[in-house]
Parts: structure tokens; sequence; C-alpha cells
């Protein structure tokens, strides 16, 4: 490839990812430069701190990361359960029931605004971290089954076999051998839980509310009657994207696995 | 005997509690959600009346829904359409990247995995006819912008922008995964052959390709049929109706009126949709379960 043709795929990345750069740069700057200068400008951090001064987004970023981390523990430790099952099991229903794990996360989760509104509410799910940490597992713990499915059958059946010929039980066997090797696979599907919990919108903003209101919906309310604060939305913007940022560069190949059910390998 | 009856079940035990949560906040819903539609079911003032099929007539009798339909679909073909034909093009030029190739995927990757509320926030201001960049970009070159989002004429085009680039960074890197992953052979022999490279693109790479073709429009497809984050915060389906899709209006029908009928109805017609989609692709990945 010549030197030519990484240049443009350089320009292009950068006027490809100018939307973000640019709120990053908004962030930094006070009202008066928000509109009037591009790069050159002198930054302030003014906007992170009436974030959580003024403005008290340590609340929300506190609810989105218990949220989150919540979703992202529990739908992993339920979903690897049952991977291992699928992976190294073989039973009768084995196949329908892997194939309704799957079909149930291709269903449109706008579908089911009406009937999860008279479930949670009957269930008293409703603005409580319980609530919707239950909510969001059912929704990614498919996506986990399906990843952590992969990765146990990529670690050879046989490991097991040999130490449970030696004296081990199964469930030792799984304990000393599988689990250390599955590790990795574990962080990444940990890392995609959290990060679809993070990001996630619709639901929250139905069965959210004051007690667990998250980053997606409170950072667009910033929109007020007051005017728009564009700077302390940009800083809040910049907070929101960073740990997804940095997550992207941990486990890319797995992100793309893992969306598209490992039909594609990344 | 008692024990070989409990190792048979083992593998039913590991997977109950997944499927315990799963069933009645996921699966569950959806049948509850097709008994819904046939009530006439308000929150305000409360009312719930059996009506037989009379939900889903009024909806097919209500222009609303038409053009909603219109939108949705109009929506849901550009996006995926253009981000098919430029995805394919930036996957094949990253393809023989050599240069920091991996920071390059999770910068094009970011659009893709930021949460759509915050992205939509991002554009929001891009789109803004006074301050933002894009009508002040076109200022520079002494044009007047149009109000985009804030007009109706051309709101639908915003939006449509906006998501094709959110979501083209899955295109491209699936199908980038996919040219990858293809065999040297076929390109040695079509070079010996004095093939041209557009030759090459369309009577090779592409028919190679199709199966992850396949999986991309299908996944696209479904996804963008249901886009709801990117529409909402940029214009909540206005102005005047402008960019309402159909899973905008069920939530509007829902949470603004308090229609619970005729939103379950709207829900199981999103589904269905849904699903003759997903029912081409489910198809082809049960057929790979087997191995």
């Amino acid at each position: 490839m010549s030197r030519k043709t990484e240049g443009i795929i350089i320009i292009l990345v950068v006027l490809f990812i100018a939307p973000v750069i640019q709120m990053v740069l908004m962030s930094f700057k006070q009202p008066l430069d928000l509109f009037s200068t591009f790069l050159f400008f002198k930054p302030t951090g003014a906007n992170y701190v009436d974030l959580f001064s003024r403005l008290n987004l340590t609340y929300f970023f506190k609810n989105s990361i218990i949220i989150a981390s919540g979703t992202a523990v529990l739908s992993v430790i339920l979903g690897a359960v049952a991977a291992y099952s699928f992976a190294r099991y073989n039973f009768p229903m084995r196949k329908f029931l892997l194939f309704m794990v799957l079909f149930s996360r291709m269903l449109p989760p706008v579908a089911g605004v009406v009937p999860l509104f008279l479930v949670m509410r009957r269930l008293g799910f409703t603005d409580t971290y319980g609530g919707i940490i239950l909510l969001y597992t059912a929704f990614q713990t498919p996506f986990v089954i399906w990843m952590m499915r992969g990765f146990f059958l990529s670690i050879p059946r046989e490991l097991e076999e040999a130490a449970v010929i030696d004296g081990c039980s199964r469930l030792t066997a799984f304990l000393r051998i599988t689990l250390p090797l599955s590790r990795p696979g574990l962080a990444a599907t940990s890392i995609f839980a959290f990060t679809l919990s993070w990001n996630e919108f619709l639901f929250a903003l139905i069965f959210t509310g004051t007690n667990t209101k998250t980053i997606p919906v409170a950072v667009p309310e910033l929109i007020g009657e007051m005017g728009i604060f564009w700077g302390q939305i940009c800083a809040a913007g910049t907070l929101a994207v960073l740990p997804i940022f940095i997550f992207s560069f941990l486990a890319q190949k797995q992100l793309i696995s893992g969306l598209t059910f490992g039909a594609v390998k990344g | 005997m008692a024990s070989r009856k409990f190792n048979k079940s083992i593998p039913y035990l590991l997977i109950l509690p997944a499927l315990a949560i799963i069933f009645p906040l996921l699966i569950y819903p959806v049948f509850y959600n097709v008994y819904l539609s046939f009530f006439s079911w308000k929150v305000l003032p409360p009312a719930f009346n059996f009506v037989k099929l009379q939900n889903y007539f009024d909806v097919f009798n209500n222009p609303v829904f038409w053009n909603s339909v219109k939108i949705t679909l109009q929506f849901t073909g550009i996006v995926v359409g253009i981000q098919f034909v430029l995805g394919l093009g930036l996957a094949y030029l990253l393809n023989g990247q050599k240069f920091a190739k991996q920071t390059t995927r999770s910068i094009v990757l970011i659009p893709y995995i930021s949460a759509p509320a915050i992205i939509s926030l991002i554009w929001r201001l891009l789109w803004d006819p006074d301050l933002g960049q894009i009508n002040q970009i076109l200022r520079f070159f002494g044009i007047r912008g149009p109000g985009w989002i804030a007009d109706p004429a051309t709101s639908l085009f915003s939006v449509t922008v906006t998501e094709i680039w959110r979501g083209i960074p899955f295109v491209i890197l699936v199908l980038l995964a996919g040219l990858q992953a293809l065999p040297d052979e076929p390109y040695d022999a079509a070079k010996v052959d004095g093939a041209s490279s557009v030759q090459i693109f369309f009577l090779i790479t592409v028919p190679l390709l199709k199966t992850i073709i396949w999986i991309v429009l299908l996944f696209q497809t479904i996804f963008t049929l249901r886009a709801f984050d990117i529409i909402w915060v940029l214009t909540g389906g206005g102005p005047g109706g402008s960019t309402q899709t159909l899973s905008i209006m069920i939530y509007r029908t829902m949470f603004r009126f308090w229609d619970g009928g005729t939103s379950s109805t709207l829900s199981v017609i999103i589904l269905i949709l849904t699903l003759l989609i997903s029912f081409v692709f489910f198809r082809y990945l049960y057929k790979e379960m087997e191995v």
C-alpha cells in the first residue's frame, strides 16, 4: 500500500471523527469562545467543574456506574453458566433453547415498551436499581451466552476430561482449568455488557426516575428552558464517552464478534 | 440411580437461572403485547375493553400510521443502502492499511459504541441553523444553509445522515473482517490472467464476501428499523411529524397520549416486520449451528 493511500486514510479518519473531536474541544471552551473559534482558544476546566458543582452530574454518573456494573456482573455470571452448559453438554433441548435465546435478542426493544411498562410497574421495579438492572440483564444475557459459548468451545474439552481422569470432579476441573483459561473471554464479555447498559437510552427514559436516572437520559435534559449549556453538555458527553473509548481499544475484536453473535470473528 | 438422574439434569439446571430472567422480561412481554393489542386500553382515563381487531382497523385507516410507515421504510432503506456502499468502499481502503491498523479501527468504532443519546447531542449542535458548524461552513462559501432539523423539508435528511454516520463503523469493521479472511489464491490467479482491479472486485471479492454481506445487510436493516435514540434526541419525531418513524410513534402513542391499545398494535406490526427479516438470517444461522 502506497504512502498516498495511508495519507488518504488518515485524512478520512480525522474527518470522520471530527464531530467527536469537536465535542472534546468545546468541552474546554469558555462560553464566549464556543462558536467563535475553532482550534485556537484558551482552554478552561470550568465546564467540568460546573458539571459536578452546579449541575450535580456526580449523581447521574453514580447511577450509570451502579446500573452498568450491576448488569455486567449479573449477566456475565448467569450467561457464562448457561453458555458452559450449551458448550459442554449434549442434551435433547440444546439446539432449540440456544435458538430461542438468540432469537429473543433480535426482538426490537421498542416493541416491548407497553407490556414492560405494565410488568415493571406490577413488580414494583420502576425507578429502582434492582429493577433496571434485572431488565438490562434480561436483554444482555443472550449476548453473553453467545459470546461465552464461543470462548468455551475454543478451550479443548480434552483438558477437562484429562483432569477428571486424574481424579478431579467435574466442578473442580471447571474451576481449575476452564475458568482460568476463559478469563480473557469473561473480561471482554463484561466490557461488552457494561457498554450496552451504559449507553442504553429507551428503557432508561421510561423506567428510571429521580432515584436512578442515568447519564444518557440526564445529559439531553441539560437542554432546558434556561437555554442550552453547550459547554457543559460537551463536557458531560466527553466523560460519558471516555470509558467506552478506552474499552474499544481493549476489546475491539470481541465487540465486533459479540455484536454479530459471533457470526463475524472481528 | 438418583445420582444419574441428577447428572442428566445438570445442563438444564445451569441454563435455568438465565432463562428465569430472560423469560419474564424478554419473551413473555412479546406475547403479552399481542394480547394487549386486542384491547382498547387507555391509562388516562383508565379503560380496558376487549375490542377484537378494532385497533388494527383503526391503525390501518390512520393516515398518520401510513406516513410513519413511509418514513420508516425510507429512512431504513436509505441508511442501510448508503452505509453498505460507503462501508464496502472504506473497508476495501482500510484492508490494505499497514500503519496504525488497530488504532484506526478503534477510532473508527467510536461513533458506534458511544451512547447514541450523546452522539445525537453533538449532531444537534452541528445541525443547528444559526450556531451549527454545518451552516457555518456553508456560510464560509457564501451559501445560506437550510434549517436542517428545524425544518420539515430537511429534517429527515439530517436524521438520515446522522444515523448513517453513527452506524457505518459496524458495517466497515464487519466487512473488513470478511476481507481479511479472504484466501489469496483466486487473486493470484486473476492477476496472472490479467484481470483489472474493477473486475477483481466485482467478480471475486463480492461473491466471496456474499455471506458476510448478507449478515451486514440483515443486521443493519433490523437495527435501523428500530432506531429510536438518535431520532428522539435530534427531533423527537418532529417538526410536524416529519421524522416520526414507527418506533417514535409507538413511544409517543404510549407515553404522550397514554393509548396503550394502539401502541401495542403498532408494536405488533414492527415486530412482524422484524421477524420477517430476521427469519432469513436465522435460517442461515440455524444451519451454521449444526457444526
